[in-house]
Formats: structure tokens, C-alpha cells, sequence
């Protein structure tokens, strides 16, 4: 029972989990999931668009003083005066302000000359720095060709620049000098202002991932190297703290690489919070399902339990017990079912009691009636000899017919054929013609010869054939008693039917509300015995009819036509 | 049953793949391919091979992997990764511990071979120079005057007894060499001079080479034992230092590089033997370094002693590192005789 209320409950609350949780958990997580999907994927189209304008300002400005380096590497003043090795030339400098001019506050021009000393230069006065010819940028200018872009390096004593682009200036084969844009802090710093956007850094640097210049608030950590030492490992850079997502994208002209660094739309503390919530939320709910389904089996199981408890007390006997009927649902309409049960139950079991005790008592009266029967017989056998050898001819019949009577009374079977039952009618009819002579005639009548062969309860008809001499015939007149056996359908039909003066209201009350006859009261006991026998054997339908007559009484029997080999 | 648990698994990888988005950001198109890598292992200091592997990089467009550490510490690894070798090139420390670990490394003669100067090339090309390092002797000026330290004997003598920065030959491979040097340059009885030696130590030593300007310098000690590009590096930086060839001789026992056999990027790595010896690497490494140069067509720097005036010993690096271990035993159990007397 415990277990079974176990599997109840727990089915039960899978059921609520199911219906309850589960969609919870899944929108839950669906709705986290798109949030996110969204705000990343709307974060990284911005940081593509923002990563696209700063690629394109820094091409921009990349393609602007490479032509302002080609112009000045062909002007022939300045390769000229370059290989003289003469410095201040003011010409040279017209040249260099009017080339650079558009570009002036974007980064500083310069020119050296082929031994790598600086000669001219738009840019702040200061201690002058030569640059190696046979390194880095002058060397890779000379012998590479072309635009060449170079990260300031680390080493170099130069306070200020971050990147040059540097081409030869060459004059016939040889080269003569070279011509130098620099681009400091604070020029990557203007480039950038308009474009970075707002939540971006950003970090530029050669094809190496070596840093050319980082945002304020880059400075100080590294992601490029952090990058480069991914690559070199062959792994992707993970960012721990979750705050950032990092694009990069390659500037052509130059071959360097720009780095955003974006805050991310939705912070790794911020899902944390999220997903707390959303934990918080499924717990509940999850809380809330067992609290419902506890409480909801304990409301169906209670009355079910109830109910259960009731059927065990009715199943060893118990019909007084009832169940509280407190609602109009289908447990407590089971409830009312029950006890309407248990009421018509103890209702039959009743009746059937009072059935038995009454059979007991006739069967107690029948064998009072046997007392000694042999006895009797044997003396009423002597008498009959006696009224022969004295030649009292009328006490020898009454003496044989009631000798026969009461063997017949006194055998064991329950049925006889209507032809016995008869006979004995005869018997007893002979007597009472002795007894009471001329003071009634008795008729039977049996519609066909078949219908001797029914059997019937013994002594069925005699009891009333003697209420209708005793009672009917009591006020001294004479009158017919008229017996007729009729086929109806598959049944018996007896009918006995007299002219006397018929039955009073009293006992006419009494036979109508099947009440047995007061102790010490004799009259119309034979009738009340008939219709108790016929009701036993028959049920409560097949008693003994008392028939509206205008004269005397008249009683019917209906009974099934049953042959002697079958046993009702 | 069956059905909630699938429910909830469904559920569970939702939650999973919104948790998973976007942690990682790729870079792997930026990564250089098999043909452009690079791993070298380098016992110098930054300011020594930073410049020179950016020059190789943009030169080249070789990614270069840079891992540091100490000389012994990286001979070490490439012996315990002989199997399958990570590192490509060991650039830097001792010709006589690159010698050491020969069998790890492939004989290669660089492009410009020819051009080296041949008393600091290998025999067996199984390591190249990468710049000569003399041994020198270095006083405090003003704890000592000018002639007065001129060679290996004075520094045996009374004076100086207790006052000589010496690094641990144990831990310093230069002031291992600075040792056999000495022995080499005195000649007599090592034992004898060993004991001797340590005496005027008082059986101490320093644990790092760096540190013997520093103890000179500050006056700590009054005279020194340490390599001549240390000496004038302290000097260029301002330290309180003098320099002397002892007159005896001294040995210019270069540092190098070598080609680990069974390299992974083997092209490469000879690319890169061939730069750090070619004209422009060597002329840095005479010029903002401070060395001597391997090459025969680089000048040295003018305000270095000019290569004329000291007396080069021959170094038998074998017998050197022969020796090894007898001489560190027998120098441990010297100096903790001193210490104890």
C-alpha cells in the first residue's frame, strides 16, 4: 500500500515536472540563447563595421603618404641635394612642406640621406636620430623597393615614432637617400579618434603581431602577444575573464594588422546573473510541482484510502460502516455509490435473515406435526382393522384415509405430482364428508390429463380446501368447493374457490400484509403456512393470490409447470 | 519516462549551446604556415636577440619562436626532446657547452664560412660562432691605480686577498672559463694554484657572473674576473670600472650557435645561421652590442682594446670540458676548506 502510493505520487509528480518544468527549462534556455545569439551577433556586425573603417582610414592615410613619398623619391631638387649630402636646404624644404602639406597633422616627413643621417624633417625639433642603413627600414627600403611599412623597433632610441614608411630615393641605379613618414602615438591616436567607437580598443601591428600602437587602455596588457603566442602553438586565444571579444583584420598596403578589442554586449557576470535567475525561476517552479502533486494525490488519495479502508471493514462483514459525503465529485460520488451499496446490502442481508428464521420455524411446526407419525399410523391402521371386524364401516375409512394422509404427510420429498396432492384432497375430503355430512360439495377439475403429472410443494392445496370447509362453511350453510387446474402459458394455474360466507377484513388485512397469525391464534394459519412455503420456493412473486369473488374466497396459485424429473 | 528525459536532455544542450557562444575568438588564418616557422632557443638576453630575430622575421617572413632561459637549462631540453626535437636553432652560450652537447647538433658551415675568423671556428662545423668574449680583469679605479692590476699573478697576490668578485665556476660558465684560463695562462701546478686561487677568494664567490661589475663597481670588491663584453657594457652604462688584458693572456672563447639535429624546419634554421653571421647582424653585434665580431670583414668597435694588444691563449676546449667535473670538485672542496680555516 505504501509502495503503491509511492509510484502514485511520484508518477505523479514526473507528470508536473513534465508539464511544468521542462517547457520552463526550455524557454528558459531558448530565450537566454537568442538573447544572446542577438546581442552577439548585432556586437559583431559593429565591430566588423567599426574594424572595416578603421582598416580603410589607416589604408587611407597608408596610400596618402605613399604617394607623397613617390612624389618626393622622384623630385630631382631633392635626390640631388640628398646625394651632396647638404642639410637646411631651404628648397628641399619648400618641396617636402608643399608634398606633405595635406598630411601634415597626420605624420611627420622626413629625408635622409644615403648614409642614413637624417637631413629634413617636418617633424618637432629635437636631437636628430640617424637610422641604420644596413637595418631594418633604410636597408629593406633600399633592397626590397617599393613602400616599405616598419614598426619603430623596440630598441631604437627614438622617443616618439611608432611606425615609418620609408621608400629609396634613388638617383639613376644608386640609391641617394630615402624618404620617411613617421606616424607617433598621437597621429595613430587622430586616425583612430572617429572610428574606434565607444566599448572598442584597439591595437595595430606589423604581419608579426608585434604591437605598433595600442589604445590608452591597452597599453598595458598585451593581446597581440598573447595572439602571436597562440599562433606560434597553433591554438585560439581564449579570453578568460569573458568581458571582451577581439576582430582582427589585415590593412593591405601596409601588411599590418588591426586589432579590436570590443566589450562584450553581454558580460560573463551579467549571464552569471542570468542564469541565476533562470535557475532560481526552474526551482521554484520545480518546488512548486512537488508541493502540488504531494498535495494533489493527497487530495484524490485520501477518499480513495478512505474508500479502501471501508471495502476491507464490508469485506469481513461490517455493513454499518459510511462514508462522509462531502462534495460532488466523481471520488465522492463514488463515496455516495458506496454507501447506497452497503445500505442495500445490509437491507438483503436482513430480509434474507428474517427468510431464514421463518423457513426454521414452519420447519419446527412441520416437525412438531410429525411427532411420532408412526405411532399414529400404526393405531389408525389398528382402528381400521377394528371398524372392519365391528363393521363400523365410517370409522374404517376415516381410519385408512387418515392413515394414508399421514403418510403421505410424513414422507421426505418436498414435491408431489398434482395427481398425488389429489389424491390426498380426496382422503381428506372423504373425512370431513364423514364429519360434516352434507354440508358441502367438493368439486376438482383438472383441464388435462398432463397436467397431473406437475409437480407441486407437498400439501399445497389440502390447507386450503380446509380454510374454506372450516372457515367457509363455519356458519352452518352448505355450500360448493370447486378446485380447477389449468395450463396458462408454461404455467400452473390452482384455483380454490368456495360460496361461504368468505374471509373477514381482519384476516383479509393480515393475508395482505403477509403477517404471521398471532401466537395462539389459529384461524387461516393453513394459508399463511401456504403462501410462506410458495414464497420460499418461488420468491416473493409466486404467493398464494386471494381473488375479488362476490361470495366465499377465492385463491389462486400460479406456479411453473415442472415435471417430476426436474428439481426446481 | 523516456519522453521527459529526452525533454530534458534537449533542454540541457539548449542551455549548453547558449552558454557556449563566442568564447573563443579565431585567429588561425593569421597563423603562419609549416614553411615559415621557426623555434629558436636562446640563452642571450633580449636587448641581444629581440632586435636580431625582428630583422629575421621582416626580412624573411619566418615566424620566429623565441624560448629563454639559461645556457645548461636549454642544452638540457634539447637532449631530453632528442626524440623528436621541438627546437630548430640554439643560438647562444659557451662554444665549450655547445661543444658538450655535440651530438645534438648537425655540423652546418654558414653561408659566409669562409669570411669567420678561423681560430674561433669549430672544427667540425657542429656549432658557429656567434661573437668572441675575452676574458678581462677589471678593477674599481678608486680602490685601485691605474697599473697596478696587470695580470693574472697580481691577482694572487696579498693585496687583493678577499677583495676579487669571482662568479661560482659551478654555476657561471664564463667564470669557468675565466678559470681555465687562468690555469692555462700561469701554467704550473693546478692543484697548486687552485688552493692558491681560492685563498685569495677567502673561498668566496658570487652566484651570478652578472654581478662581478656590480660588486667592482659598487667597491664592494676592489678587482674583478668577468667577460670584456660585460665590462664595457657596465662601463657605456656608467659604472665605476676599469679594464685590463691581463699580461699573461687571456682567452677570447667565443659563444655560438647550432643546428639541432633532426630539426623541424631545417631551411629555416640555416636561414637563420646564415643572418646572425652575415655582414649586417655581426655589424650590430660590433657596433650597438658591444662585441667582438666572428667575421674578418667587420671592424670592431674603435673604443674597444684594440685587438692587437691582447695576448690570445690557445683554449683547449676539450680538455676543458674533460676536466669539468675533477676541477669543480676539487675547486668545491677547496673554497670549503678556506671557509672552514
Amino acid at each position: 500500500m505504501k509502495r503503491s502510493r509511492a509510484s502514485f505520487q511520484l508518477r505523479l509528480l514526473i507528470d508536473f515536472l513534465a508539464a511544468g518544468a521542462v517547457p520552463l527549462i526550455a524557454c528558459v534556455a531558448l530565450i537566454l540563447g537568442i538573447f544572446r545569439a542577438t546581442l552577439t551577433e548585432s556586437a559583431q556586425t559593429a565591430a566588423q563595421n567599426s574594424l572595416a573603417a578603421l582598416t580603410g582610414a589607416m589604408g587611407g592615410l597608408v596610400a596618402d603618404c605613399g604617394d607623397a613619398l613617390d612624389r618626393l623619391g622622384e623630385d630631382a631638387l631633392v635626390a640631388a641635394v640628398l646625394e651632396d649630402g647638404i642639410a637646411r636646404d631651404t628648397g628641399v624644404y619648400s618641396v617636402l612642406y608643399r608634398t606633405a602639406a595635406p598630411l601634415l597633422r597626420d605624420a611627420d616627413f622626413s629625408l635622409y640621406d644615403g648614409r642614413g643621417r637624417l637631413c629634413y624633417t617636418t617633424g618637432p625639433i629635437g636631437p636628430w636620430e640617424d637610422l641604420p642603413v644596413d637595418w631594418g627600414l633604410l636597408w629593406a627600403a633600399r633592397e626590397q623597393g617599393g613602400l616599405i611599412c616598419r614598426k619603430v623597433s623596440d630598441f631604437d632610441d627614438s622617443p616618439r615614432g611608432r611606425m615609418r614608411l620609408c621608400r629609396a630615393v634613388r638617383n639613376g641605379a644608386g640609391t641617394v637617400g630615402y624618404a620617411v613618414a613617421e606616424w607617433s602615438e598621437e597621429h595613430f591616436a587622430r586616425l583612430f579618434e572617429e572610428t574606434v567607437g565607444t566599448g572598442n580598443d584597439v591595437v595595430v601591428t606589423d604581419p608579426f603581431w608585434d604591437p605598433v600602437y595600442a589604445s590608452p587602455a591597452l597599453r598595458e596588457e598585451d593581446p597581440a602577444a598573447a595572439i602571436r603566442a597562440a599562433l606560434l602553438q597553433g591554438r585560439g586565444l581564449t579570453d578568460e575573464s569573458g568581458e571582451y571579444t577581439y576582430h582582427a583584420n589585415r590593412e593591405d598596403a601596409s601588411g599590418f594588422l588591426i586589432l579590436l578589442r570590443q566589450t562584450r554586449p553581454v558580460t560573463a557576470r551579467a549571464m552569471q546573473i542570468f542564469y541565476g535567475i533562470a535557475g532560481a525561476s526552474v526551482a521554484v517552479c520545480l518546488l512548486l510541482c512537488l508541493w502540488f502533486s504531494m498535495g494533489f494525490s493527497r487530495r484524490i488519495f485520501a477518499p480513495i484510502r478512505a474508500l479502501n479502508t471501508a471495502m476491507a471493514q464490508v469485506e469481513q462483514g461490517d455493513l454499518g460502516v459510511r462514508l462522509p459525503v462531502a462534495g460532488t465529485d466523481e471520488i465522492h460520488q463514488l463515496s455516495g455509490r458506496f454507501n447506497r451499496m452497503t445500505d442495500r446490502l445490509g437491507a438483503n442481508l436482513s430480509e434474507s435473515l428474517r427468510q431464514q428464521r421463518e423457513l426454521g420455524e414452519t420447519r419446527i411446526r412441520m416437525m412438531q406435526a410429525q411427532l411420532n407419525p408412526h405411532f399414529l399410523y400404526n393405531t389408525l391402521d389398528t382402528l381400521k382393522w377394528l371398524g372392519k371386524i365391528n363393521r363400523v364401516e365410517e370409522v374404517s375409512t376415516i381410519s385408512a384415509d387418515l392413515a394414508d394422509i399421514l403418510r403421505r404427510s410424513i414422507s421426505a420429498e418436498r414435491f408431489v405430482s398434482l395427481r398425488e396432492e389429489l389424491e390426498l384432497l380426496e382422503r381428506y375430503v372423504e373425512i370431513q364428508k364423514i364429519r360434516f355430512p352434507g354440508k358441502f360439495e367438493y368439486r376438482p377439475h383438472v383441464e388435462s390429463e398432463d397436467l397431473l403429472d406437475a409437480q407441486i410443494p407437498k400439501l399445497l392445496l389440502q390447507p386450503l380446501v380446509e380454510n374454506a370447509i372450516i372457515h367457509g362453511f363455519e356458519d352452518g350453510s352448505a355450500g360448493q368447493i370447486d378446485l380447477t387446474a389449468e395450463r396458462h402459458g408454461g404455467e400452473l394455474i390452482l384455483t380454490v374457490r368456495d360460496d361461504g360466507v368468505g374471509m373477514s377484513e381482519e384476516s383479509r388485512m393480515r393475508f395482505l400484509s403477509h403477517a404471521a397469525p398471532k401466537e395462539g391464534e389459529a384461524g387461516h394459519l393453513g394459508i399463511y403456512n401456504v403462501d410462506a412455503i410458495l414464497r420460499l420456493h418461488y420468491g416473493e412473486t409466486g404467493g398464494l393470490r386471494l381473488l375479488p369473488t362476490e361470495k366465499g374466497t377465492c385463491l389462486r396459485i400460479i406456479l411453473p409447470i415442472r415435471k417430476a424429473d426436474a428439481e426446481p | 519516462m523516456k519522453r521527459l528525459s529526452r525533454a530534458l536532455f534537449c533542454a540541457v544542450l539548449l542551455c549548453l549551446s547558449a552558454c557556449g557562444a563566442g568564447a573563443i575568438s579565431d585567429f588561425s588564418d593569421y597563423a603562419p604556415d609549416e614553411a615559415h616557422r621557426l623555434t629558436v632557443y636562446t640563452s642571450h638576453k633580449e636587448e641581444v636577440y629581440g632586435p636580431i630575430v625582428k630583422e629575421f622575421e621582416e626580412r624573411t617572413g619566418i615566424w620566429v619562436q623565441v624560448e629563454t632561459g639559461g645556457t645548461n637549462e636549454l642544452l638540457l631540453r634539447i637532449e631530453e626532446e632528442a626524440d623528436a626535437p621541438r627546437c630548430d636553432v640554439m643560438f647562444g652560450g659557451g662554444v665549450e657547452s655547445l661543444a658538450a652537447y655535440a651530438k645534438r647538433f648537425e655540423p652546418y658551415a654558414c653561408a659566409d664560412a669562409a669570411l669567420l675568423k678561423p681560430e674561433l671556428r669549430s672544427q667540425d662545423d657542429r656549432w658557429t660562432p656567434f661573437s668572441s668574449l675575452p676574458v678581462v680583469l677589471v678593477y674599481n679605479p678608486r680602490l685601485v691605480a691605474d697599473g697596478e692590476l696587470t695580470g693574472w699573478a697580481d691577482l694572487l697576490a696579498d693585496p687583493y686577498r678577499g677583495q676579487i668578485a669571482f662568479a661560482d665556476p659551478a654555476v657561471s660558465g664564463s667564470a669557468y672559463t675565466a678559470l681555465m684560463t687562468m690555469l692555462t695562462a700561469l701554467g704550473g701546478d693546478e692543484e697548486e694554484l687552485l688552493a692558491h686561487f681560492c685563498e685569495a677568494l677567502g673561498g668566496q664567490t658570487l652566484a651570478d657572473s652578472g654581478d662581478v661589475t656590480q660588486a667592482v663597481s659598487s667597491g664592494a670588491c676592489s678587482v674583478g674576473v668577468t667577460l670584456e663584453q660585460s665590462a664595457i657594457k657596465a662601463i657605456a652604462e656608467g659604472a665605476n670600472l676599469a679594464l685590463v688584458f691581463p699580461k699573461e693572456g687571456t682567452s677570447d672563447l667565443p659563444d655560438g650557435s647550432a643546428l639541432v639535429a633532426g630539426a623541424p624546419h631545417p631551411e629555416n634554421a640555416r636561414a637563420f645561421l646564415d643572418f646572425v653571421l652575415g655582414r649586417d647582424v655581426q655589424s650590430l653585434v660590433a657596433g650597438k652590442l658591444a662585441r667582438r665580431t666572428v667575421r674578418t670583414d667587420v671592424a670592431d668597435r674603435e673604443d674597444l682594446p684594440s685587438a692587437a694588444q691582447p695576448l690570445f691563449l690557445e683554449y683547449d676546449i676539450a680538455r676543458a670540458s674533460e676536466k669539468k667535473e675533477a676541477i669543480l670538485l676539487r675547486w668545491a672542496q677547496l673554497c670549503g676548506e678556506v671557509q672552514a680555516g
